[in-house]
């Protein structure tokens, strides 16, 4: 009986903390969506941020190798800062973004092929060895310095 | 009473909100057909120029890389002004012809194949790492100085 009462608060316990766990501290306001084509998976962000210029929002799970992103804003008041910042981190907080959306202008469209370099075990120079960027789990938007209250697209496509 | 008074008000609703909704801003004519061969889409505009020589409408959302883009122009007093020019814009404004298609010939039939540059984490471009533009959505054609109501074809293949 003592161990059926331990059994059941241990599962009560855990029923309470695990959402706990797993929420996420979100800045600004984004809506994320995600459609799949065949081998194509295009993940989106439209967002919105916060008095900081921050946003921070996770997207679903998603399984592919990067293909292509696509960063744009509308001209205007809602135009963010120039020179503003995206990182897009996988869930060991690993920017698959390579770094290249660092700085960005608001002044176009804005796209992106982000490779990673391949190592040859013979110690053979690895620059001709272009290796694309797998994602298996959620990616997280992080924008940085885009100024109060702008707003602009993150797209991200994959392929199976 | 009431509910059917209320569904048939929302029904009027969608019936004038939703053409509103979808409308897009066109110039001049132009039929837009696809087919799909089994991985391959083939996207064709057949147009006439306004009064102002311009041409803009939007296909039908299409998925995946560009492989070539013709352009065909129209014969005789048909023939479009020569170095008219062709954008094509995905969604947010980019041009998947990656502004190849400017100054285009009033005679010959022309035919390109875009690539993108893939980018490492320095942010150096592969100029040895060719990358198709991907496509997921609709493809908006937009044509300018074509002189008035002239004629063309702009034809898109597309693999999956």
């Amino acid at each position: 009986m003592k161990s059926l009462i331990v059994s059941i608060a241990l599962i009560a316990l855990v029923a309470f903390a695990a959402p706990l766990a797993v929420a996420e501290v979100t800045s600004g306001t984004t809506v994320v969506s995600t459609s799949v084509n065949g081998p194509v998976t295009l993940v989106t962000w439209d967002w919105a941020s916060d008095s900081a210029g921050r946003v921070v929002k996770s997207s679903p799970g998603i399984v592919g190798t990067v293909d292509q992103i696509q960063v744009s804003s509308i001209s205007g008041t809602t135009a963010p800062t120039n020179a503003f910042d995206i990182t897009l981190l996988d869930t060991d907080g690993h920017d698959v973004a390579q770094g290249l959306l660092g700085n960005l202008s608001t002044a176009s469209v804005l796209r992106f092929h982000p490779y990673m370099k391949g190592s040859m075990t013979d110690q053979i120079t690895t620059t001709a060895l272009p290796v694309k960027i797998p994602v298996t789990g959620a990616l997280q938007l992080r924008v940085l310095n885009a100024g109060d209250a702008k707003e602009g697209k993150v797209r991200v496509w994959l392929k199976e | 009473m009431k509910k059917i008074l209320a569904f048939t008000f929302v029904l009027a609703l969608l019936a004038f909100a939703l053409p509103y909704a979808g409308a897009q801003a066109t110039s001049g004519t132009v039929t837009v057909t696809t087919s799909v061969n089994g991985p391959l889409t083939l996207l064709t505009y057949s147009w006439t120029s306004d009064a102002s020589g311009n041409v803009q409408k939007a296909s039908p959302g299409v998925v995946g890389t560009i492989e070539k883009i013709e352009t065909i122009p129209g014969a005789g007093t048909d023939a479009p002004t020569a170095s008219y020019d062709i954008l094509l814009r995905d969604t947010d404004g980019y041009d998947v012809s990656l502004g190849l298609l400017g100054n285009r010939s009033a005679s010959a039939i022309e035919v390109v194949y875009p690539y993108e540059k893939g980018q490492f984490a320095s942010g150096g471009l592969l100029a040895a790492l060719p990358v198709k533009p991907l496509v997921t959505g609709a493809i908006t054609l937009r044509l300018t100085a074509a002189g008035a109501a002239n004629t063309g074809k702009v034809r898109i293949w597309l693999k999956n």
